[in-house]
């Protein structure tokens, strides 16, 4: 599964970094993108980027409460269960996973990582 | 000229009973219930696809009921046709020699078997009544054009006095009278006090006195029917004490026929109320024993009543 | 506004059928306000398209029901195979009207005329009847509000103020009544209201309007 991970500038790109300097990772990561807030990445964004050669899209920053945007998490968790909603109803096998970090903390990273690598789509839609 | 209107006139209490036709076309299911109600009452309502489920028409089956010498009330709702085939219908029945009509605006199609049909609604009960009135006793047409021919009707409505709003409940039942309502038949009757507070209304309004009102009851056979009553039928109020009766109960059956005599003994004693409509469906075989034990008995005979 | 709703994706994947060059024309009036078929939306599917194969993009003009504003896109639909409208049923006609010789699919079922009554909720609200009589009903439409269009006050089956035939939906009557009580006007509701004369809604047929004035 080739993945592209979106993370915020705030917990889930520092947190990115730490995991990957501390882990030799198997995870095929194309790229890791810097953005200020998950509440800035639209439905479109994951969309276009799942149209190239990327199978998951994984979105990681602040945890829901404690958002430095106090509530981009939420709306990206939205958006996220959105387009899996919509993936799904289109019959293609991609999906975007979302995890909640803070910028000490990976080990949810690796969670998640390991989960989307090997899990079918039709399982990462159910809570 | 309506039997069950010199009944009423006549200060008898009425006894008026409800017959569904077949979801099919055999006329011996409507023969056999009549003949079953048949010197038990006064007349019988036959629905018109009632909780819009398709069935035999009301037009069809009263003719038949008429065939049996029972006198028919015929339904008529505003959910399947328009004021023309509601006018044409009329014509129809007065012509056939239909006394009786009861005139309602119909179950949603969405609460019966093609909840996928379009509806009409073109009119409502109200406005059916007053069309009905107004051909009767001005000889016109909703649209003004004069109608010809004898239209010898005894208009009904029905009204529910548990729907809500309930303080707009008796106010809705006078604007009924005044299109045009001559006689009332109300929803089942399970809580007595709520009827009688609406009946107070009723008569303080003066509505009893300008309309004949027949209460509706319903003989239940189980406590889980009344349940399912109490949750899915609307504006019908069920007492949780009286499932608590009915569920305490070793013949669950005997003691609903029970509970329906009591009531009819109740809501006679209710000023304002001039004969009661029980509504057994698929349960018409009780009919008889419940007139009877109600002491409803002897229904008054034609010759006993002399036509004012 | 006007109000629409997504088709199921298999729905419009069934209506493109060979198809490979794909247009998503989004409307950026009713249908982006209601978030279905706006310029966001046209993206999502184009890019859905794109995912599941098809040569799709989108555009979205600001408002699909005029031809001045359609008409520069005539080129446009006859460089693809299929377009898929995301506006609303006039929006789909319209850009027939271009007699660009392609198919154009409607992406949106129009359910109604109505308004968001909250953050992600649209509730219908009038039926077009051609003879407004709002004002006798306290500010409630009773022919779009109730089930059965009662003129003359509720049916059988209010309760608790919601419709038996909608429960999560608010009886009409009941927000009559009540709006009516506020405003101390119950004694209008006690007027018998005539049959309505429905010739001047859709069941008088095809309608149209014309301002002599503006005409060229």
């Amino acid at each position: 599964m080739k993945i592209l991970v979106i993370a915020c500038d705030k917990s889930g790109y520092p947190a990115m970094i730490k995991y990957t300097t501390e882990n030799t990772t198997n995870h095929e990561l194309i790229s890791i993108l810097k953005v200020p807030c998950l509440g800035s990445v639209k439905e479109s964004d994951i969309l276009e980027a799942l149209e190239g050669e990327c199978d998951r899209v994984l979105l990681v920053g602040c945890p829901i409460d404690s958002c430095f945007h106090q509530d981009g998490s939420r709306f990206a968790q939205r958006r996220v269960n959105r387009i899996n909603h919509l993936l799904e109803e289109a019959n293609i096998s991609k999906r975007v996973a979302i995890s909640f970090v803070t910028a000490e903390k990976t080990s949810e990273i690796k969670r998640t990582l390991d989960l989307i690598s090997s899990t079918p789509a039709q399982e990462e839609l159910k809570p | 000229m309506s039997w069950l209107k010199q009944v009423l006139q006549s200060g008898h209490f009425a006894v008026t009973a409800e017959v569904g036709p077949p979801k099919g076309s055999d006329p011996q299911v409507i023969r056999k219930k009549c003949n079953l109600l048949k010197g038990f009452v006064d007349a019988v309502n036959i629905t018109d696809n009632q909780t819009a489920i398709v069935r035999m028409s009301s037009f069809a089956s009263c003719l038949i009921a008429q065939e049996q010498g029972i006198e028919p009330v015929m339904q008529m709702v505003t959910r399947d046709r328009n004021r023309i085939a509601l006018q044409s219908d009329f014509l129809g029945a007065c012509a056939l020699g239909i006394p009786n009509l009861l005139c309602l605006t119909g179950d949603h199609q969405s609460m019966g078997n093609h909840p996928q049909s379009k509806n009409v609604y073109d009119i409502d009960s109200i406005q059916l009544l007053q069309i009905f009135k107004n051909m009767r006793d001005q000889k016109v047409f909703q649209n003004g054009e004069e109608v010809k021919g004898e239209m010898n009707v005894f208009l009904g409505a029905g009204e529910s006095p548990y729907a809500d709003p309930l303080e707009f409940r008796a106010l809705r039942l006078a604007k009924k009278i005044a299109a045009g309502a001559e006689f009332i038949q109300t929803q089942a009757i399970f809580d007595v006090d709520i009827f009688t507070q609406w009946m107070e209304e009723v008569c303080r309004l003066g509505l009893h006195k300008k309309s004949f009102i027949l209460a509706g009851v319903i003989p239940v056979k189980s406590a889980k029917a009344l349940r399912y009553m109490k949750n899915e039928v609307p504006g019908v109020v069920i007492p949780d004490s009286l499932i608590e009766r009915m569920e305490a109960a070793v013949d669950q059956k005997a003691e609903g026929v029970e509970v329906c005599i009591e009531t009819i003994q109740k809501v006679a004693q209710i000023e304002g109320v001039s004969g009661v409509h029980i509504m057994a469906i698929a349960w018409e075989s009780i009919v008889p024993e419940i007139v009877q034990r109600s002491g409803l008995l002897p229904r008054p005979a034609k010759g006993e009543i002399t036509s004012s | 506004m006007i109000v629409g709703e997504r088709k199921p994706i298999p729905e419009i994947l069934a209506m493109l059928g060979d198809s490979k060059k794909v247009l998503v024309l989004g409307c950026g009036t009713c249908v982006t306000v209601c978030l279905t078929g706006g310029d966001k939306e046209a993206k999502e599917l184009a890019s859905l398209l794109r995912i599941k194969g098809y040569e799709a993009d989108s555009f979205t003009v600001e408002r699909q029901c005029e031809l001045e504003f359609i008409h520069p896109l005539r080129e446009r639909i006859q460089s693809v195979d299929a377009v898929i409208s995301l506006a609303c049923g006039i929006g789909v006609q319209a850009l027939y009207e271009l007699d660009s010789g392609k198919s154009i699919y409607p992406g949106l079922n129009t359910t109604f005329m109505g308004m968001p009554v909250k953050q992600g909720n649209w509730e219908e609200r009038c039926w077009g009847c051609g003879d407004c009589i709002i004002h006798l009903f306290g500010g409630t439409c009773p022919i779009t509000r109730c089930a059965k269009s009662l003129l003359n006050g509720p049916c059988g089956g209010s309760k608790d103020g919601k419709c038996e035939v909608k429960p999560d939906r608010d009886c009409a009557w009941q927000l009559i009544y009540d709006r009516l009580k506020k405003l101390n006007r119950l004694d209008w509701l006690l007027t018998i209201q005539p049959p309505k004369d429905w010739s001047t809604s859709r069941y008088g047929g095809h309608r149209k309007m014309t301002r002599e004035d503006m005409l060229l």
